[in-house]
Protein backbone atom coordinates (compact mmCIF):
# COMPACT_ATOMS: atom_id res chain seq x y z
CA UNK A 1 0.00 0.00 0.00
CA UNK A 2 1.03 3.50 -0.47
CA UNK A 3 0.57 6.47 1.46
CA UNK A 4 1.18 9.77 0.10
CA UNK A 5 1.32 12.82 2.34
CA UNK A 6 2.69 16.51 2.01
CA UNK A 7 2.29 20.25 1.07
CA UNK A 8 3.62 23.64 1.12
CA UNK A 9 4.69 26.44 3.11
CA UNK A 10 5.00 30.10 2.18
CA UNK A 11 8.43 31.11 2.05
CA UNK A 12 9.54 34.58 4.06
CA UNK A 13 9.47 36.90 1.26
CA UNK A 14 6.04 36.46 0.19
CA UNK A 15 4.84 36.00 4.23
CA UNK A 16 6.78 39.28 4.39
CA UNK A 17 4.73 40.65 0.97
CA UNK A 18 1.70 39.05 2.34
CA UNK A 19 1.64 37.39 -1.09
CA UNK A 20 0.64 34.02 -2.22
CA UNK A 21 2.08 30.38 -2.43
CA UNK A 22 3.68 29.92 -5.19
CA UNK A 23 4.37 26.16 -5.22
CA UNK A 24 1.40 24.00 -5.27
CA UNK A 25 1.10 19.90 -5.35
CA UNK A 26 -1.66 17.11 -6.05
CA UNK A 27 -2.23 13.80 -5.98
CA UNK A 28 -3.90 11.17 -6.84
CA UNK A 29 -5.47 7.50 -7.93
CA UNK A 30 -7.17 6.64 -10.61
CA UNK A 31 -7.17 3.26 -13.04
CA UNK A 32 -5.48 1.94 -10.07
CA UNK A 33 -2.14 3.58 -10.39
CA UNK A 34 -0.79 6.75 -8.85
CA UNK A 35 0.40 10.05 -9.78
CA UNK A 36 1.84 13.35 -7.61
CA UNK A 37 2.82 16.49 -9.39
CA UNK A 38 4.41 19.24 -7.58
CA UNK A 39 5.33 22.59 -9.38
CA UNK A 40 7.20 25.96 -8.23
CA UNK A 41 6.22 29.16 -9.70
CA UNK A 42 9.10 30.91 -11.04
CA UNK A 43 9.20 34.05 -8.86
CA UNK A 44 9.87 36.50 -10.92
CA UNK A 45 6.89 36.37 -13.34
CA UNK A 46 3.45 37.66 -13.21
CA UNK A 47 1.47 34.56 -13.02
CA UNK A 48 3.48 31.79 -12.24
CA UNK A 49 1.21 30.69 -8.99
CA UNK A 50 -1.59 29.76 -12.02
CA UNK A 51 1.13 28.34 -14.07
CA UNK A 52 2.31 25.63 -10.98
CA UNK A 53 -1.42 25.47 -10.09
CA UNK A 54 -2.61 24.62 -13.97
CA UNK A 55 0.46 22.46 -14.42
CA UNK A 56 -0.22 20.31 -11.46
CA UNK A 57 -3.84 19.96 -12.33
CA UNK A 58 -3.27 19.87 -16.25
CA UNK A 59 -1.16 16.42 -14.84
CA UNK A 60 -3.57 15.30 -12.83
CA UNK A 61 -6.42 15.41 -15.69
CA UNK A 62 -3.94 13.90 -17.73
CA UNK A 63 -3.42 10.74 -14.99
CA UNK A 64 -7.18 10.10 -15.11
CA UNK A 65 -6.99 9.65 -19.03
CA UNK A 66 -4.22 7.78 -19.25
CA UNK A 67 -4.12 5.23 -16.53
CA UNK A 68 -5.89 2.06 -17.34
CA UNK A 69 -6.21 -1.26 -15.26
CA UNK A 70 -3.46 -0.55 -12.84
CA UNK A 71 -1.13 0.42 -15.76
CA UNK A 72 0.27 3.28 -17.16
CA UNK A 73 -0.30 3.83 -21.03
CA UNK A 74 1.66 6.49 -21.98
CA UNK A 75 5.20 8.32 -21.34
CA UNK A 76 5.97 11.11 -18.86
CA UNK A 77 6.37 12.80 -21.62
CA UNK A 78 3.03 12.86 -22.53
CA UNK A 79 2.24 14.44 -18.98
CA UNK A 80 4.46 17.81 -19.41
CA UNK A 81 3.63 18.66 -22.92
CA UNK A 82 -0.14 18.42 -21.55
CA UNK A 83 1.14 20.85 -19.15
CA UNK A 84 3.16 22.69 -21.03
CA UNK A 85 0.13 22.82 -23.55
CA UNK A 86 -2.39 24.28 -21.06
CA UNK A 87 0.12 27.11 -20.20
CA UNK A 88 0.48 27.76 -23.59
CA UNK A 89 -3.62 27.94 -24.31
CA UNK A 90 -3.92 30.11 -20.81
CA UNK A 91 -1.65 32.81 -22.02
CA UNK A 92 -2.96 32.96 -24.96
CA UNK A 93 -6.55 33.10 -23.68
CA UNK A 94 -5.06 35.81 -21.21
CA UNK A 95 -3.03 37.68 -24.56
CA UNK A 96 -0.23 37.67 -22.13
CA UNK A 97 3.38 35.68 -22.87
CA UNK A 98 3.77 31.76 -22.01
CA UNK A 99 6.84 33.02 -20.02
CA UNK A 100 4.61 34.73 -17.41
CA UNK A 101 3.18 31.24 -16.43
CA UNK A 102 6.44 30.21 -16.25
CA UNK A 103 7.04 27.23 -13.16
CA UNK A 104 9.31 23.89 -13.12
CA UNK A 105 6.98 20.70 -12.87
CA UNK A 106 7.78 17.52 -10.87
CA UNK A 107 5.78 14.33 -11.47
CA UNK A 108 5.82 11.06 -10.06
CA UNK A 109 3.88 8.51 -11.43
CA UNK A 110 3.16 4.51 -9.28
CA UNK A 111 2.05 1.25 -11.21
CA UNK A 112 1.94 -2.11 -10.61
CA UNK A 113 5.13 -2.51 -12.56
CA UNK A 114 7.24 0.59 -11.71
CA UNK A 115 8.18 4.18 -10.28
CA UNK A 116 8.39 6.17 -12.87
CA UNK A 117 10.07 10.00 -11.88
CA UNK A 118 9.90 13.18 -14.38
CA UNK A 119 11.28 16.20 -13.28
CA UNK A 120 11.82 19.45 -15.38
CA UNK A 121 13.37 22.39 -13.46
CA UNK A 122 15.06 22.45 -10.36
CA UNK A 123 13.00 20.33 -8.16
CA UNK A 124 14.72 17.71 -5.81
CA UNK A 125 13.53 14.15 -6.42
CA UNK A 126 14.91 11.36 -4.14
CA UNK A 127 13.86 7.70 -3.63
CA UNK A 128 14.57 5.34 -1.17
CA UNK A 129 15.82 1.56 -2.85
CA UNK A 130 14.77 -1.78 -0.59
CA UNK A 131 18.39 -2.32 -0.35
CA UNK A 132 18.24 0.93 2.15
CA UNK A 133 20.10 3.01 -0.12
CA UNK A 134 18.59 6.44 -0.13
CA UNK A 135 20.00 8.45 -3.66
CA UNK A 136 18.86 11.72 -5.48
CA UNK A 137 16.54 10.44 -9.28
CA UNK A 138 18.49 12.66 -11.83
CA UNK A 139 19.43 15.67 -10.16
CA UNK A 140 18.85 19.12 -11.94
CA UNK A 141 22.01 19.71 -14.27
CA UNK A 142 23.49 23.31 -12.60
CA UNK A 143 24.01 26.34 -14.89
CA UNK A 144 26.24 29.15 -14.11
CA UNK A 145 23.79 30.78 -11.22
CA UNK A 146 21.96 28.90 -8.56
CA UNK A 147 18.52 30.38 -9.46
CA UNK A 148 18.96 29.87 -13.21
CA UNK A 149 16.50 26.79 -13.93
CA UNK A 150 14.41 25.75 -16.81
CA UNK A 151 10.89 25.56 -17.08
CA UNK A 152 7.51 24.15 -18.72
CA UNK A 153 7.03 27.54 -20.18
CA UNK A 154 10.35 27.11 -22.39
CA UNK A 155 10.21 26.27 -25.67
CA UNK A 156 12.56 23.95 -25.36
CA UNK A 157 11.18 22.09 -22.16
CA UNK A 158 11.54 18.44 -23.63
CA UNK A 159 15.41 18.79 -24.10
CA UNK A 160 15.55 19.71 -20.17
CA UNK A 161 13.15 16.71 -18.97
CA UNK A 162 14.84 14.41 -16.97
CA UNK A 163 13.28 10.67 -16.75
CA UNK A 164 13.81 7.68 -14.49
CA UNK A 165 11.81 4.79 -14.18
CA UNK A 166 12.87 1.82 -11.31
CA UNK A 167 10.66 -1.55 -10.78
CA UNK A 168 8.02 -0.84 -8.35
CA UNK A 169 9.24 -3.44 -6.01
CA UNK A 170 12.74 -1.54 -5.92
CA UNK A 171 11.48 1.28 -4.09
CA UNK A 172 10.07 2.10 -0.45
CA UNK A 173 9.77 5.48 -0.66
CA UNK A 174 10.12 8.92 -2.71
CA UNK A 175 10.20 12.66 -2.33
CA UNK A 176 9.66 15.39 -4.55
CA UNK A 177 10.32 18.97 -3.27
CA UNK A 178 11.42 22.35 -4.71
CA UNK A 179 14.51 23.90 -4.50
CA UNK A 180 13.35 26.66 -1.22
CA UNK A 181 14.41 23.09 0.40
CA UNK A 182 17.42 22.62 -1.42
CA UNK A 183 20.01 24.32 1.11
CA UNK A 184 18.55 22.03 4.19
CA UNK A 185 18.06 18.93 2.54
CA UNK A 186 20.68 18.67 0.38
CA UNK A 187 24.52 17.79 1.23
CA UNK A 188 25.98 19.01 -2.06
CA UNK A 189 23.53 21.74 -3.61
CA UNK A 190 25.58 22.20 -6.78
CA UNK A 191 25.71 17.77 -7.36
CA UNK A 192 22.29 17.85 -6.49
CA UNK A 193 23.17 14.82 -3.45
CA UNK A 194 20.75 14.58 -0.85
CA UNK A 195 21.53 14.96 2.89
CA UNK A 196 21.01 11.40 4.02
CA UNK A 197 20.20 12.37 7.75
CA UNK A 198 17.28 14.24 6.59
CA UNK A 199 16.00 11.36 4.23
CA UNK A 200 16.76 9.18 6.38
CA UNK A 201 14.60 10.68 9.24
CA UNK A 202 11.39 11.84 7.27
CA UNK A 203 11.57 8.43 5.38
CA UNK A 204 11.89 6.59 8.60
CA UNK A 205 9.03 9.09 9.94
CA UNK A 206 6.54 8.62 6.49
CA UNK A 207 6.77 4.73 7.59
CA UNK A 208 5.65 5.12 10.71
CA UNK A 209 2.83 7.81 10.35
CA UNK A 210 1.55 6.51 7.21
CA UNK A 211 -1.39 5.02 8.96
CA UNK A 212 -2.53 8.25 10.62
CA UNK A 213 -4.53 10.90 9.84
CA UNK A 214 -3.39 14.03 9.61
CA UNK A 215 0.62 13.39 8.52
CA UNK A 216 0.21 16.03 6.17
CA UNK A 217 -0.74 18.57 8.46
CA UNK A 218 2.47 17.56 10.30
CA UNK A 219 4.62 17.66 7.78
CA UNK A 220 3.28 21.09 6.02
CA UNK A 221 3.95 22.76 9.79
CA UNK A 222 7.12 21.17 10.15
CA UNK A 223 7.97 23.41 6.57
CA UNK A 224 6.15 26.21 8.08
CA UNK A 225 8.37 25.92 10.90
CA UNK A 226 11.55 25.30 9.71
CA UNK A 227 14.96 27.09 10.62
CA UNK A 228 15.88 28.27 7.40
CA UNK A 229 18.21 31.52 7.25
CA UNK A 230 19.49 30.43 3.96
CA UNK A 231 16.18 30.62 1.51
CA UNK A 232 13.27 32.99 1.71
CA UNK A 233 11.51 30.81 -1.21
CA UNK A 234 8.11 28.51 -0.89
CA UNK A 235 8.96 25.05 0.17
CA UNK A 236 6.99 22.24 -0.87
CA UNK A 237 7.63 18.19 0.30
CA UNK A 238 5.72 15.39 -0.79
CA UNK A 239 6.36 12.39 0.31
CA UNK A 240 4.99 8.41 -0.89
CA UNK A 241 5.63 5.30 1.09
CA UNK A 242 5.01 1.89 0.76
CA UNK A 243 4.41 -0.02 3.91
CA UNK A 244 4.25 -3.45 2.39
CA UNK A 245 7.43 -3.93 1.16
CA UNK A 246 7.48 -7.76 0.16
CA UNK A 247 4.98 -6.69 -2.19
CA UNK A 248 2.10 -5.62 -3.44
CA UNK A 249 -1.82 -6.75 -1.95
CA UNK A 250 -4.89 -6.05 -2.41
CA UNK A 251 -7.56 -5.26 -4.57
CA UNK A 252 -7.24 -2.22 -7.09
CA UNK A 253 -9.09 0.52 -5.39
CA UNK A 254 -10.65 3.11 -7.43
CA UNK A 255 -8.65 6.23 -7.10
CA UNK A 256 -9.86 9.00 -4.61
CA UNK A 257 -8.26 12.33 -5.73
CA UNK A 258 -7.15 15.18 -3.49
CA UNK A 259 -6.07 18.61 -4.65
CA UNK A 260 -3.27 20.15 -2.37
CA UNK A 261 -4.22 23.70 -2.79
CA UNK A 262 -1.18 24.73 -1.05
CA UNK A 263 -0.84 23.96 2.84
CA UNK A 264 -2.46 21.05 4.19
CA UNK A 265 -4.38 17.75 2.99
CA UNK A 266 -5.17 14.42 4.82
CA UNK A 267 -3.13 11.45 4.19
CA UNK A 268 -4.27 9.78 1.20
CA UNK A 269 -3.68 5.53 0.64
CA UNK A 270 -3.73 3.86 -2.20
CA UNK A 271 -3.60 -0.10 -3.11
CA UNK A 272 -1.89 -0.83 -6.43
CA UNK A 273 -3.10 -3.93 -8.01
CA UNK A 274 0.13 -6.00 -8.75
CA UNK B 1 1.56 13.43 16.37
CA UNK B 2 4.29 15.57 17.73
CA UNK B 3 6.09 18.22 16.58
CA UNK B 4 8.98 16.97 13.34
CA UNK B 5 12.84 17.33 14.11
CA UNK B 6 14.67 16.11 11.08
CA UNK B 7 17.98 16.26 10.74
CA UNK B 8 18.77 19.06 8.33
CA UNK B 9 22.58 20.73 6.71
CA UNK B 10 23.43 23.42 8.24
CA UNK B 11 26.89 23.69 6.57
CA UNK B 12 25.83 24.32 3.02
CA UNK B 13 27.49 27.19 2.62
CA UNK B 14 25.12 30.44 1.57
CA UNK B 15 25.27 31.41 -2.37
CA UNK B 16 26.46 35.02 -3.05
CA UNK B 17 25.01 38.14 -5.15
CA UNK B 18 28.27 40.27 -6.04
CA UNK B 19 27.23 43.82 -6.34
CA UNK B 20 29.85 46.84 -7.87
CA UNK B 21 28.31 49.77 -6.99
CA UNK B 22 29.57 52.85 -9.28
CA UNK B 23 29.36 56.24 -7.74
CA UNK B 24 30.12 59.28 -9.07
CA UNK B 25 32.33 61.36 -6.44
CA UNK B 26 33.54 64.17 -9.21
CA UNK B 27 33.42 68.25 -8.56
CA UNK B 28 29.53 68.35 -9.26
CA UNK B 29 28.63 66.02 -6.72
CA UNK B 30 29.81 68.65 -4.09
CA UNK B 31 27.78 71.39 -5.17
CA UNK B 32 24.51 72.28 -3.81
CA UNK B 33 21.46 72.14 -6.13
CA UNK B 34 19.64 74.47 -3.83
CA UNK B 35 22.19 77.55 -2.10
CA UNK B 36 22.46 76.93 1.12
CA UNK B 37 21.24 73.06 0.39
CA UNK B 38 22.83 69.48 0.96
CA UNK B 39 25.06 68.62 -1.21
CA UNK B 40 24.49 65.30 -3.30
CA UNK B 41 27.70 63.85 -1.93
CA UNK B 42 26.86 64.83 1.96
CA UNK B 43 23.36 62.81 0.89
CA UNK B 44 25.11 59.93 -1.07
CA UNK B 45 27.63 59.45 2.11
CA UNK B 46 24.70 59.70 4.49
CA UNK B 47 22.26 56.92 2.50
CA UNK B 48 25.58 54.67 2.22
CA UNK B 49 25.84 54.79 5.35
CA UNK B 50 22.11 54.22 6.05
CA UNK B 51 22.80 51.19 3.69
CA UNK B 52 25.45 49.87 5.79
CA UNK B 53 23.63 49.81 9.14
CA UNK B 54 20.10 48.58 7.22
CA UNK B 55 22.09 45.00 5.36
CA UNK B 56 23.18 44.02 8.39
CA UNK B 57 19.80 44.01 9.71
CA UNK B 58 18.57 40.92 6.88
CA UNK B 59 19.50 37.52 7.61
CA UNK B 60 20.07 36.92 3.67
CA UNK B 61 21.80 39.62 2.42
CA UNK B 62 24.31 40.28 5.22
CA UNK B 63 25.94 37.02 4.71
CA UNK B 64 24.89 36.50 1.07
CA UNK B 65 25.36 40.01 -0.46
CA UNK B 66 29.01 41.17 -1.32
CA UNK B 67 29.46 44.74 -2.31
CA UNK B 68 32.28 46.61 -4.01
CA UNK B 69 32.23 50.44 -3.98
CA UNK B 70 33.74 52.44 -6.93
CA UNK B 71 34.23 55.60 -6.98
CA UNK B 72 35.00 57.94 -10.16
CA UNK B 73 35.42 61.50 -9.50
CA UNK B 74 38.85 62.58 -11.11
CA UNK B 75 39.79 59.33 -11.55
CA UNK B 76 38.17 55.91 -10.79
CA UNK B 77 39.26 53.70 -8.32
CA UNK B 78 37.65 51.04 -6.09
CA UNK B 79 36.85 52.45 -2.87
CA UNK B 80 35.53 49.04 -1.43
CA UNK B 81 36.68 45.79 -2.21
CA UNK B 82 33.73 42.99 -2.01
CA UNK B 83 32.82 42.98 1.60
CA UNK B 84 29.99 40.99 2.70
CA UNK B 85 27.64 43.29 3.85
CA UNK B 86 27.83 41.73 7.80
CA UNK B 87 31.26 43.73 7.58
CA UNK B 88 30.39 46.64 5.08
CA UNK B 89 31.61 49.82 6.77
CA UNK B 90 30.13 53.50 6.31
CA UNK B 91 33.18 55.93 4.23
CA UNK B 92 32.77 59.46 3.72
CA UNK B 93 33.20 60.03 -0.10
CA UNK B 94 34.82 63.49 -1.51
CA UNK B 95 33.73 65.10 -4.42
CA UNK B 96 36.42 66.19 -6.69
CA UNK B 97 37.64 66.07 -10.41
CA UNK B 98 36.18 65.02 -13.67
CA UNK B 99 33.70 62.15 -14.72
CA UNK B 100 35.49 59.07 -15.65
CA UNK B 101 32.36 57.22 -15.90
CA UNK B 102 34.18 54.37 -18.44
CA UNK B 103 37.63 54.04 -16.48
CA UNK B 104 34.91 52.97 -13.51
CA UNK B 105 32.66 51.04 -16.00
CA UNK B 106 35.80 48.89 -17.43
CA UNK B 107 37.22 48.32 -13.25
CA UNK B 108 33.95 46.95 -12.81
CA UNK B 109 33.47 44.21 -15.23
CA UNK B 110 36.90 43.07 -14.16
CA UNK B 111 36.11 43.04 -10.36
CA UNK B 112 32.71 41.46 -11.43
CA UNK B 113 34.65 38.49 -13.87
CA UNK B 114 37.29 38.45 -10.89
CA UNK B 115 34.40 37.37 -8.06
CA UNK B 116 32.68 34.99 -10.32
CA UNK B 117 36.28 33.20 -10.54
CA UNK B 118 36.64 33.35 -6.91
CA UNK B 119 33.40 31.89 -6.24
CA UNK B 120 34.09 29.25 -8.64
CA UNK B 121 37.73 28.41 -7.05
CA UNK B 122 35.81 28.88 -3.81
CA UNK B 123 33.22 26.13 -4.44
CA UNK B 124 30.46 28.28 -4.06
CA UNK B 125 27.32 29.08 -5.30
CA UNK B 126 26.41 32.85 -6.59
CA UNK B 127 23.57 34.53 -8.82
CA UNK B 128 24.23 36.91 -11.10
CA UNK B 129 25.81 39.90 -10.03
CA UNK B 130 24.48 43.25 -9.77
CA UNK B 131 25.49 46.88 -11.46
CA UNK B 132 24.75 49.88 -10.02
CA UNK B 133 26.25 53.28 -11.43
CA UNK B 134 24.91 56.31 -10.07
CA UNK B 135 25.82 59.83 -11.45
CA UNK B 136 24.81 63.46 -11.79
CA UNK B 137 26.43 64.19 -14.81
CA UNK B 138 28.01 62.66 -18.06
CA UNK B 139 31.14 60.84 -18.10
CA UNK B 140 33.85 62.62 -19.01
CA UNK B 141 36.25 59.92 -20.98
CA UNK B 142 34.43 60.02 -24.02
CA UNK B 143 34.55 58.58 -26.65
CA UNK B 144 36.98 56.49 -25.19
CA UNK B 145 37.35 54.40 -22.59
CA UNK B 146 33.72 55.46 -22.23
CA UNK B 147 32.47 53.28 -25.63
CA UNK B 148 34.47 50.26 -25.16
CA UNK B 149 32.82 50.11 -21.36
CA UNK B 150 29.42 50.58 -22.57
CA UNK B 151 29.67 47.70 -24.68
CA UNK B 152 31.38 45.55 -22.49
CA UNK B 153 28.39 46.17 -19.82
CA UNK B 154 25.69 45.37 -22.76
CA UNK B 155 27.67 42.37 -23.99
CA UNK B 156 28.16 41.03 -20.39
CA UNK B 157 24.39 41.84 -19.77
CA UNK B 158 23.07 39.98 -23.16
CA UNK B 159 25.44 37.22 -22.03
CA UNK B 160 23.40 37.22 -18.90
CA UNK B 161 26.20 38.01 -17.30
CA UNK B 162 25.11 40.90 -14.79
CA UNK B 163 21.75 42.92 -13.62
CA UNK B 164 22.81 46.65 -14.75
CA UNK B 165 20.81 49.42 -12.73
CA UNK B 166 21.92 53.20 -13.98
CA UNK B 167 20.74 56.05 -12.29
CA UNK B 168 20.94 59.57 -12.51
CA UNK B 169 20.61 62.27 -10.15
CA UNK B 170 19.52 65.59 -10.67
CA UNK B 171 18.98 67.78 -14.08
CA UNK B 172 22.30 67.27 -15.38
CA UNK B 173 22.57 63.51 -15.41
CA UNK B 174 22.95 62.29 -18.71
CA UNK B 175 20.31 59.77 -19.10
CA UNK B 176 20.96 58.73 -23.25
CA UNK B 177 24.51 58.18 -22.03
CA UNK B 178 23.03 56.16 -19.58
CA UNK B 179 20.59 54.71 -21.66
CA UNK B 180 23.71 53.11 -23.35
CA UNK B 181 24.32 50.89 -20.53
CA UNK B 182 21.41 48.55 -20.91
CA UNK B 183 19.29 47.01 -23.45
CA UNK B 184 17.23 45.83 -20.40
CA UNK B 185 16.23 48.26 -18.06
CA UNK B 186 15.70 52.32 -18.38
CA UNK B 187 17.27 54.54 -16.32
CA UNK B 188 15.72 55.76 -13.84
CA UNK B 189 16.55 59.62 -12.25
CA UNK B 190 16.39 59.67 -8.69
CA UNK B 191 13.55 61.83 -6.97
CA UNK B 192 15.35 64.29 -6.16
CA UNK B 193 18.41 63.71 -3.86
CA UNK B 194 16.83 60.81 -1.68
CA UNK B 195 19.54 58.72 -1.78
CA UNK B 196 18.66 57.42 1.59
CA UNK B 197 15.90 55.73 0.25
CA UNK B 198 17.91 54.10 -2.42
CA UNK B 199 20.14 52.62 -0.16
CA UNK B 200 17.10 51.63 2.05
CA UNK B 201 15.39 49.84 -1.40
CA UNK B 202 18.71 48.23 -1.83
CA UNK B 203 19.60 46.62 0.94
CA UNK B 204 16.11 45.30 0.85
CA UNK B 205 16.55 44.03 -2.80
CA UNK B 206 19.45 42.17 -1.95
CA UNK B 207 17.21 39.38 -0.40
CA UNK B 208 15.35 39.46 -3.53
CA UNK B 209 18.18 37.81 -5.83
CA UNK B 210 17.03 34.32 -5.24
CA UNK B 211 14.21 34.48 -6.85
CA UNK B 212 14.28 31.84 -9.56
CA UNK B 213 15.23 32.81 -13.22
CA UNK B 214 14.64 31.44 -16.41
CA UNK B 215 18.27 30.44 -17.89
CA UNK B 216 16.56 29.65 -21.60
CA UNK B 217 13.55 31.18 -20.88
CA UNK B 218 12.61 33.37 -23.69
CA UNK B 219 10.38 36.01 -24.38
CA UNK B 220 13.34 38.56 -25.47
CA UNK B 221 13.09 40.46 -22.17
CA UNK B 222 14.44 40.15 -18.85
CA UNK B 223 12.24 39.32 -15.77
CA UNK B 224 14.36 37.37 -13.67
CA UNK B 225 14.47 40.05 -10.82
CA UNK B 226 11.02 41.11 -8.67
CA UNK B 227 12.25 43.63 -6.88
CA UNK B 228 10.84 46.05 -4.47
CA UNK B 229 8.92 49.22 -5.83
CA UNK B 230 11.53 51.79 -6.29
CA UNK B 231 10.01 55.00 -5.13
CA UNK B 232 13.18 56.86 -4.95
CA UNK B 233 13.22 56.75 -8.75
CA UNK B 234 11.15 57.80 -11.63
CA UNK B 235 11.41 56.67 -15.29
CA UNK B 236 13.78 59.64 -17.02
CA UNK B 237 13.55 58.97 -20.77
Amino acid sequence: MWHVFGGSARGRSHLASDSACQDFSAWGASGGALCIAIADGAGSRAFSAQGAKAAVETVLAWSKETFVGGKVTKSLDHAFAAAHARLVELAAGDDASQHDFATTLAVAVIDSTSVRIGQLGDSIGVVARASGVIEAVSPCPRSEYVNDTVFLTDDAWHVALRTARFPVNSITALSLSTDGLQFKILADVAQGIPYMPFFRDLFSWAAWAAPFRGSSDSLVQYLHELDDDQSDDDKTLVVAVRTNPDGAEGNGRPGREHLQSQARGPTTRWIIRP
Amino acid sequence: MPGLDFRTNSANPNPRVACALLLDTSHSMGEATVRGGATPIDELNAGFAAFCNQIKTDDLAKKRAEIAVITFGGEAHIAIEFTEGRHLQPQTFKAAGATPMGQALHIAVDELTRQKQAYKHAGLLYYRPWLFIVTDGAATDVPEPFDSASHRVRDLEAAKGVNVFAIGVGNHADFRQLARLSDVRQPLRLKGLSFSEFFLWLSASMSAASTSDGAAAGGGTDHSLTLPPARWGEIAL
